[in-house]
């Protein structure tokens, strides 16, 4: 029977190995034995007696790929497995069986080497995802394709969050990398790269922000016009798209408008002359107005980020 | 010897040294550990993290190589090139101790 249990939300990135042995132990002297942890930063504790325990993670594929003998060199060595969570292995030795401070690393070297096994097992998943988010946005962008919709906007925010993800990773790699590279050359290159990244993240973005803003107040529709009639088809519809036309007495404009986003007002009505008919909608509607006066009228639709298409067909009263 | 295992070997970590040095007989890991504790009077306590990452790697470049496993422990045992690399460091040790001596 378990006794009194508590999960905490923490999160520590993929270099913060130290951090979390340090919180788990922190944890385990609080009273509160570590008994795992579930994606993406829930550590689950159960109530214990409090004790000095040191908690260690590892990071070795090899490892993982031999576990049995892994886990059994750790436990030859008074080391308790716990689990594996995304690539790291956690052990647990309580003080009392230590002579001094022990660690699973006892030179500064094979720490190192713990450091750069992270940094290979880590950068290529991370640029795998970069690739497959980025990819299909500078697509959408660039071919244009729903310019717009809601699932572009969406993408969008998604790539924001990744990119901002992506800069406090790369920020945490490069202070890391400094760690392991001391005396290196290669850590500068880094740096210039990761400089680099935010501008064009920065330059990315004040691009976007432009495109989008003069998308807001400009205009893109094609108006056909039919023997008996005209249609609008607005990509975005920003002011109006007028129509002329010669019309008599009985005739019937019917209208039918699908608007995808935005919204719309149609006016009818004789030239230089308060609009005979007006109509102001936000959804899809269809509807008829008959004329009552000869006349040359201007139809006359009025759109705020419209899109969609507006059909109008008129039946002559004499046919 | 190729470059490589020159630049990683030579000079050797403490580390590195008893791990090869106790490995002139078969040895797996744990019973490393223990030989070297006994060597070193209780001084020198490697760690489980420490050995599982060099003894694969030891193998992969060659300076040791896996003879058989015992109750989930890998055997190993010194390659002729590991003997190699020791006997470099053995004259670096021997030239440290000989200027050492002459200097103090």
């Amino acid at each position: 029977m378990m006794g009194e249990q508590k999960t905490t939300f923490r999160y520590f990135t993929i270099m913060q190995y130290k951090e979390e042995a340090e919180y788990l132990g922190r944890m385990h002297r609080d009273g509160w034995k570590f008994t795992g942890v579930t994606f993406p930063g829930f550590y689950h504790f159960v109530k214990s007696t409090p004790e000095d325990v040191v908690y260690q993670l590892d990071y070795n594929q090899d490892g993982l790929a031999h576990k049995s003998e892994y886990i059994q060199m750790f436990a030859d060595c008074g080391w308790e497995y716990l689990l594996d969570f995304v690539g790291y292995s956690y052990f647990r030795k309580p003080k009392a069986l230590m002579q001094g401070d022990e660690e699973i690393f006892c030179d500064a070297e094979s720490r190192l080497e713990m450091m750069k096994r992270v940094r290979k097992g880590r950068m290529v998943p991370l640029l795998i995802v970069l690739f497959c988010c980025i990819m299909p946005q500078f697509f959408l962008h660039t071919i244009g394709f729903g310019g717009g919709s809601p699932v572009q906007r969406g993408l969008s925010v998604v790539l924001l969050v990744f990119t901002i993800i992506c800069l406090v990773f790369g920020i945490w790699f490069f202070l890391y990398e400094r760690i392991v590279r001391k005396d290196n050359i290669f850590v500068k290159w880094i740096g210039i790269v990761l400089f680099l990244l935010t501008l064009s993240v920065v330059a990315i973005g004040g691009v976007f922000m432009v495109f989008h803003k003069d998308k807001d107040g400009s205009t893109k529709y094609e108006l056909r016009e039919y023997e008996n009639g005209f249609s609008i088809g607005a990509e975005y519809l920003n002011g109006t798209a007028t129509q002329q036309q010669e019309l008599h007495k009985g005739d019937v404009i019917n209208v039918s408008l699908v608007l995808i986003e935005g919204k719309l007002q149609i006016d009818i009505g004789c030239e230089g002359e308060v609009p005979v008919f007006t109509k102001y909608t936000e959804n899809l509607e269809s509807f008829s107005v008959e004329i009552e006066k000869d006349g040359n009228y201007v139809i006359t639709c009025t759109g705020e980020n419209a899109e969609g298409s507006f059909h109008f067909e008129i039946v002559n009263a004499d046919r | 010897m190729d470059a490589h295992i020159k630049k990683v070997y030579v000079p050797m970590t403490e580390t590195g040294f008893y791990i090869l040095l106790c490995l002139k007989e078969p040895n797996h890991g744990y019973g490393i550990v223990q030989k070297v504790k006994e060597l070193t009077a209780g001084d020198i306590i490697l760690s489980p993290g420490t050995m599982y990452g060099s003894l694969p790697k030891m193998e992969k470049d060659g300076l040791i190589h896996f003879i058989r496993e015992e109750e989930k422990r890998k055997i190993y045992q010194i390659t002729d090139l590991g003997r190699d690399v020791l006997a470099l460091e053995l004259k670096r040790i021997e030239r440290l101790y000989q200027n050492m001596k002459e200097m103090v």
